[in-house]
């Protein structure tokens, strides 16, 4: 498999995962709910894991997916016009500053996690402790897939205007 | 340089950004990261990194997003708005431009189960507008009323944009939800009698369908609909009587909206994997450009331009009538090329401290600014929705139509903008009640 393959196969798993966490969320919070109403007992700690796991994961895996089918939300209009070779290098422009700020964002979030990890950081619920420091390691396991995914294409986008077969 | 000068020429360097297609949520947030950097030093900019994105996202306020948008997404991908389409069309097919309004009726309806007005305007427009094409309809104004019926997607709950005012904010998201009711209500009600008046005086425009539609049909039609009129009266019931929180209306209404998709076999595993994938990649996109949203809040306040901004636009806005057309402006000129969410959380740090400083109802401001954000998604060049319909009809209809069918719309949402201004017991009703 090439990396390409790899680097998709791995984000399109983490997108994956997100879902997964969606659904597993509605299921979560309409039990609460019913708990709560028919038997007066809510589930515990369920704000701190929807918080912490299913909003954290919903938010940040399905990053580097989004990113290999180019789909963050961008201004287009000024570049609509312009021809398919002159998107392809605006787009390799526009890949610069995202790994430069997903690298930040990586690195940053990456020092956080190892130092949380290291408090072992928790959240209390009304009854227990729930584990907050695993949620920290979403941010930059995310943010480095999408930095590798970005940088993938953007590596096609090289080797297409070099050919001349640019591609939209 | 100042901080200020800073602040302020960082505005002008996001907009060069924008225009290279970078990202919006990378352009807002690298600005903020080296502003940060140059007025108050690298370790502020990097503390920034290292906690905003996570506090930002856990965050149980924020999670009614996901649901909202699963919940769309079921109500979307199982055909439901086939169902209300068909409801509003047996029931409305007799007046002049019949299934127009039937169109703007069921756009209200799918809006209920929906939290975005471009969901709103694809799912109606793939069932109405080849109806009304058929039966002969204006091709302006079959367009042209799925484009602005679309918009009331965001104004009736649930509703994506008004969850992220609220936590800009910082007012209930409940009373938000609940705000937009009677507005929506208000513009549905504009819009139908516009069509109606139209076809009416010239009745090409929507030639009457014939047909004798028997009692017997027409309440066959509801059956088909009442799950999901119970699944809107829950949520927005259950909103109001503030029975639960957002989350929990989302998640329970996605929970019975899958159960309706469900029961009425709707649903394949193939649709449900599309419906999930669907919900979380737009939960992700848009969080993205959100933390950018809240580094560059936090920068513009910290370089001193919140402030200063507020400060000018007092000055220039002496009044509050003043200041409602300023805002005008600023919205009519960024929605021309901004996204809705982009568009709203670029404006807010700057609009929010002059509202609060010439005590304004937040609440208020919340539904003007939907509307304003929804009126830009109809203007050209970039009015989403347009484009919405454009990539559902193809090549049979340009663009220059769709647009002139939704002037007429636009010339409705100036008269619903001078009713919301005037009247602002129309937004704050029904959130006083609660």
């Amino acid at each position: 498999m090439t990396v390409n393959r790899v680097a998709e196969r791995i984000s399109l798993l983490l997108a994956w995962l997100a879902g997964i966490m969606a659904v597993a969320m509605m299921f979560h919070i309409s039990l609460d709910v019913f708990c709560k109403y028919f038997f007066n007992r809510p589930l515990d700690g369920t704000i701190e894991i929807v918080s912490l796991y299913y909003m954290v994961g919903i938010v940040f895996l399905p990053i580097s997916y989004i990113s290999l089918t180019d789909s963050h939300i961008v201004v287009e209009l000024f570049t609509v016009r312009l021809s398919d070779r002159n998107i392809a290098k605006v787009k390799i422009f526009s890949a610069l500053f995202t790994v430069a700020y997903i690298a930040i964002f990586a690195v940053s979030t990456a020092l956080e996690a190892f130092h949380r990890t290291i408090q072992q950081e928790i959240w209390e619920t009304a009854e227990a402790n729930v584990a907050a420091w695993p949620s920290r390691w979403i941010l930059p396991i995310s943010g480095a897939l999408m930095v590798i995914a970005v940088l993938l294409r953007m590596y096609d986008g090289i080797a297409s205007i070099r050919n001349g077969s640019t591609r939209k | 340089m100042s901080s200020l000068d800073i602040g302020i020429s960082s505005i002008a360097v996001v907009l060069v950004l924008l225009a290279f297609r970078i990202p919006i949520g990378v352009v807002l947030g690298i600005v903020s990261f080296f502003g940060l950097a140059l007025v108050r030093g690298l370790d502020v900019a990097w503390g920034a990194m290292k906690s905003i994105p996570f506090d930002f996202s856990a965050h149980w306020s924020l999670s009614s997003i996901p649901m909202f948008l699963l919940m769309g997404a079921i109500a979307y991908h199982s055909g439901i708005s086939a169902a209300i389409f068909q409801a509003a069309r047996v029931w409305l097919s007799n007046l002049p431009g019949g299934l127009a309004v039937a169109t703007n009726i069921a756009c209200a309806g799918f809006a209920a189960a929906s939290g975005s007005s471009v969901a709103t305007a694809a799912a109606m427009g793939r069932i109405a507008i080849p109806e009304m094409l058929k039966n002969g309809y204006d091709k302006g104004l079959a367009t042209g009323v799925v484009a602005s019926g679309g918009t009331l997607g965001a104004l009736i709950p649930p509703s994506i944009l008004f969850v992220l005012y609220g936590i800009f904010a910082e007012v209930s998201i409940s009373k938000l939800l609940i705000a937009g009711v009677l507005p929506g209500v208000l513009t549905g009600a504009v819009y139908s009698t516009m069509i109606i008046a139209r076809c009416w005086l010239k009745p090409e425009l929507g030639p009457r369908v014939a047909s004798d539609v028997s009692w017997k049909e027409r309440v066959q039609a509801l059956g088909a609909v009442w799950p999901l009129a119970l699944l809107i009266i829950g949520v927005i019931g259950g909103l109001y009587g503030g029975i639960f929180g957002p989350t929990e209306a989302g998640a329970c209404g996605a929970f019975f909206a899958f159960v309706i998709a469900l029961l009425q076999r709707r649903l394949n595993l193939k649709l449900c994997a599309t419906i999930v994938l669907e919900a979380t990649n737009t939960t992700s996109r848009l969080f993205f450009v959100a933390f950018g949203a809240v580094l560059y809040t936090k920068f513009l306040a910290i370089a001193g331009v919140s402030t200063f901004l507020a400060g000018l636009f007092q000055e220039l806005a002496v009044d509050p009538l003043t200041l409602i057309l300023l805002t005008s402006l600023i919205f009519f000129v960024l929605g021309m090329f901004l996204d809705p969410i982009g568009l709203m959380l670029i404006t807010l740090p700057i609009l929010l401290p002059v509202f609060e400083a010439m005590d304004l109802s937040l609440i208020w401001l919340g539904v003007i600014v939907v509307k304003f954000v929804e009126i830009g998604m109809l203007t050209p060049p970039v009015g989403f929705n347009v484009y919405v319909i454009k990539s559902v009809v193809g090549d049979t209809i340009s663009l220059e139509q769709i647009f002139r069918g939704v002037a007429w719309f636009l010339v409705c949402e100036v008269f619903i903008m001078i009713l919301l201004f005037s009247f602002p017991a129309i937004s704050l009703m029904l959130p006083e009640a609660m």
